[in-house]
């Protein structure tokens, strides 16, 4: 599969070819991994951390490498806090010039009702964070506090939650104030952050959507061959074949999508938000038909917890409601349409004269 | 095998070279911003009207032959035989603006987007200096000779013959469904050269009929709405020389499949109903409060932007001399939702009366609508096109 950038007019073979590498690296070293093992065999071999700089005690690599390894890990259905942990977290850190997290750790960005209260050499937090993702599995949140510019890394009580749940196994987090803690100045604009931040969510969630896709795709079509009803196997049966198509299908143009918003990304920064957001709100749509073929077609061992599928669409229903729905950034998107008055000029924008 | 390799590295490096050229040539944008200001001033000055679907229902000569002068057409093709030696992604800015604009391309559309490209992959020398530069210049406008009275999506079956004669070859048979027929002056044409064996796809051969040869005649099929567009083109016992023979006897199945793919993979698989949606979206007031409609909206521009990109990602496979037919069946079955959904849409949210051009354009859609699911491969045989890639078929 070739990225494209339709604003460049040419693919970038070279950058594909090293992405294709590192997602093939990524599922070799995550096969046979489970939940407990697997983010110290990505960490051991410099994974974790890939797109973040060297400077900030990364493994280096651009937005494209990080997206390859977002990819292939979104796929192995596996618990691993990625997003939160290399995408940003450690993207914020580097951004203040502090190291990036050593651990796997989640993320906030905190609402105006969490306060901030800065101490000698520290700040408190009071409020709660609602709905925090991976709440019981990490030993840090990250929490950005937009109205203080500042980044409180938070200390987390492990729950001894060990029970295996798929999706971003979140929780509520209590900000209680007993304690000081250790927080870092977000320099620059705080609101551009917060908007980057916003923006890398999105894009990471359609990265692993896009990823979780292509393994539903192939495990679907192995089972509807494997299994065997009325004395032959179901992917004789035409609706069958066709399910496995419109899956195809699906999977097809969420890959495509997240990997162009990656090119984008890569490319413009904050100025590829349409783009980002199309691409989230195509992924976030297509989870809906592809995960309710997927489960038409295993029957029910597919909705049961010992069977691998749930792994990927508790996942993906997770996926597609975090960092905005198809809903909210439809809206955003044909707002932006509807302002600049004609939809065609607002998607293709016809470049400024080069020369 | 050495041969081999040295012939792909050789095709590389002429590809390269291309490549090179056409990016000192020009940015594919900064075509778009050439083409879209054509048309801009094209639709002021009254010469042509937006319309839905345009690709396929809007006729008009002397609009082809304005696009040619501006070497528009057979852009993709070596400038030896009258093309401009530019690359897909440039056929696809120039191909999406017009069909962005619903501007009248009917004409010689067929012939730029498969016939030519067919005749450079397979056809003879003399055959293509003799047509290609015709196609370019909107001289040559061609015709499907493909669908049959007993044969719409199970192409294998078809019935038309041809017999060897002395100088060439003898056609018999019906075609239908033949869009443009009536304003073409060449049909190209899948007919049998050897009948079927168990192998029901060998045999097959495609000709370049000259639609004025005797024994032809074209006599319409008046779709719903009254538009005349689709034909039923007979052929008795005419002649068709031996040089108009398209490509290798016997090899039709796999050149029409080929084709299939330039028919399936463009754009105007998604776009037909853009200028409804476009004209729509204009109508929506930003200060509406009309959350909902504004989702929609999005939803729909979300759609549209990852099937350009797919359709992009094509664009770029054809450049690398591979042939897409999977890539284009999932984006012509996903393309064919849309442009249904954007129906859809503005249906749900309208204001009947509010605003002429939408009401004009919905209806059009409507009516055409039927056919985004027909031609070019239904959602059904596309799906079974999947399935096959996939192993379960």
């Amino acid at each position: 599969m070739t990225t494209t950038d339709l604003t460049n007019g040419r693919a970038n073979r070279g950058a594909d070819e090293d992405a294709a590498e590192l997602r093939a690296l990524v599922t070799d070293v995550l096969r046979d991994s489970t939940a407990a093992t697997a983010w110290e065999r990505l960490a051991s071999s410099g994974l974790t951390l890939v797109g973040v700089p060297e400077a900030s005690g990364g493994s280096g690599g651009d937005i494209g490498d990080a997206a390859a390894v977002l990819e292939a890990s979104g796929a192995s259905g596996l618990p691993l806090p990625l997003v939160e942990t290399t995408w940003l977290a450690a993207w914020l850190a580097a951004a203040c010039e502090t190291p990036a997290p050593t651990a796997p750790v989640t993320f906030a960005i905190a609402g105006p009702d969490v306060g901030l209260t800065p101490t000698g050499d520290g700040c408190r937090l009071d409020g709660v964070l609602r709905s925090l993702p991976w709440r019981h599995d990490v030993t840090h949140a990250h929490v950005l506090v937009p109205a203080a510019a500042t980044v409180a890394i938070v200390p987390l009580q492990g729950s001894g939650d060990d029970e295996e749940r798929a999706g971003l196994r979140r929780g509520d987090l209590l900000l209680t104030g007993d304690r000081p803690l250790p927080c870092v100045a977000v320099p620059g604009d705080v609101r551009a952050a917060c908007a980057e931040l916003g923006l890398r969510a999105a894009l990471a969630r359609s990265v692993q959507i896009a990823g979780a896709a292509g393994v539903v795709r192939d495990l679907t079509v192995r089972y509807a061959r494997e299994r065997v009803q009325f004395g032959r196997p179901l992917s004789k049966n035409q609706v069958i074949q066709h399910y496995l198509a419109q899956i195809a299908a699906d999977a097809h143009a969420v890959r495509v999508a997240s990997r162009h918003a990656v090119s984008s990304y890569a490319a413009e920064g904050l100025a590829a938000s349409a783009a980002v957001r199309a691409a989230k709100a195509v992924a976030s749509t297509a989870v809906d038909r592809l995960t309710t073929l997927a489960h038409q077609v295993f029957g029910a061992i597919g909705t049961t917890r010992e069977h691998e599928l749930h792994r990927h669409t508790m996942a993906m229903w997770d996926w597609r409601d975090d960092a905005g729905s198809e809903f909210e950034h439809g809206r955003v998107l044909g707002r932006g349409a509807v302002e600049s008055g004609d939809a065609w000029d607002w998607l293709v924008p016809a470049k400024e004269e080069s020369r | 095998m050495i041969t081999n390799q040295g012939e792909a590295r050789l095709r590389n490096l002429a590809r390269s070279v291309i490549f090179i050229y056409m990016e000192i040539l020009s940015d594919p944008e900064d075509l778009r911003r050439e083409v879209r200001q054509f048309l801009r001033e094209r639709i002021d000055a009254g010469d042509f009207t937006p319309h839905c679907n345009s690709w396929m229902t809007r006729f008009d000569p002397d609009f082809s032959k304005a696009l040619a002068a501006r070497g528009w057409l057979g852009l993709t093709w070596p400038t030896s035989y009258g093309g401009r030696g530019a690359t897909p992604r440039h056929r696809l800015v120039v191909t999406e603006e017009l069909l962005a604009h619903g501007a009248p391309i009917a004409a010689h559309w067929i012939a730029d987007r498969q016939m030519g490209p067919n005749l450079l992959a397979f056809g003879s020398e003399p055959l293509k200096r003799d047509l290609l530069p015709k196609i370019a210049n909107g001289e040559a406008n061609f015709c499907i000779g493909m669908s049959e009275p007993d044969s719409g999506s199970d192409l294998a079956s078809i019935r038309t013959r041809a017999r060897a004669v002395d100088g060439g070859w003898v056609l018999d048979g019906t075609k239908v469904w033949t869009t443009g027929a009536h304003t073409a002056q060449y049909m190209m044409t899948l007919a049998r050269t050897r009948p079927a064996g168990d192998d029901r796809h060998a045999g097959l051969s495609q000709f370049v009929v000259d639609l004025a040869t005797e024994g032809v005649s074209v006599t319409p099929i008046v779709s719903m709405d009254g538009a005349h567009h689709f034909n039923q083109v007979v052929l008795d016992d005419v002649f068709v020389p031996a040089e108009r023979l398209a490509g290798t006897e016997g090899d039709g199945w796999r050149q029409v499949t080929a084709e299939l793919a330039l028919e399936r993979s463009g754009p105007e698989r998604y776009l037909s109903t853009v200028p409804l949606l476009r004209a729509w979206a204009a109508s929506l007031g930003a200060d509406d409060g009309d959350t909902d409609a504004h989702r929609d909206l999005g939803l729909l521009l979300a759609r549209l932007w990852s099937l350009r990109a797919m359709s992009a990602s094509i664009a770029d496979s054809l450049a690398a001399g591979r042939s897409p037919e999977v890539e284009a069946a999932l984006v012509k079955d996903l393309g064919a939702s849309f442009e249904r959904d954007v129906i859809g849409v503005v249906r749900r949210h309208r204001r009947p009366g509010r605003d002429q051009r939408v009401d004009s354009l919905l209806t059009e859609s409507v009516h055409d609508a039927p056919t985004f699911t027909l031609r070019g491969g239904t959602p059904e045989i596309l799906r079974g096109v999947v399935a096959r890639s996939l192993g379960v078929r």
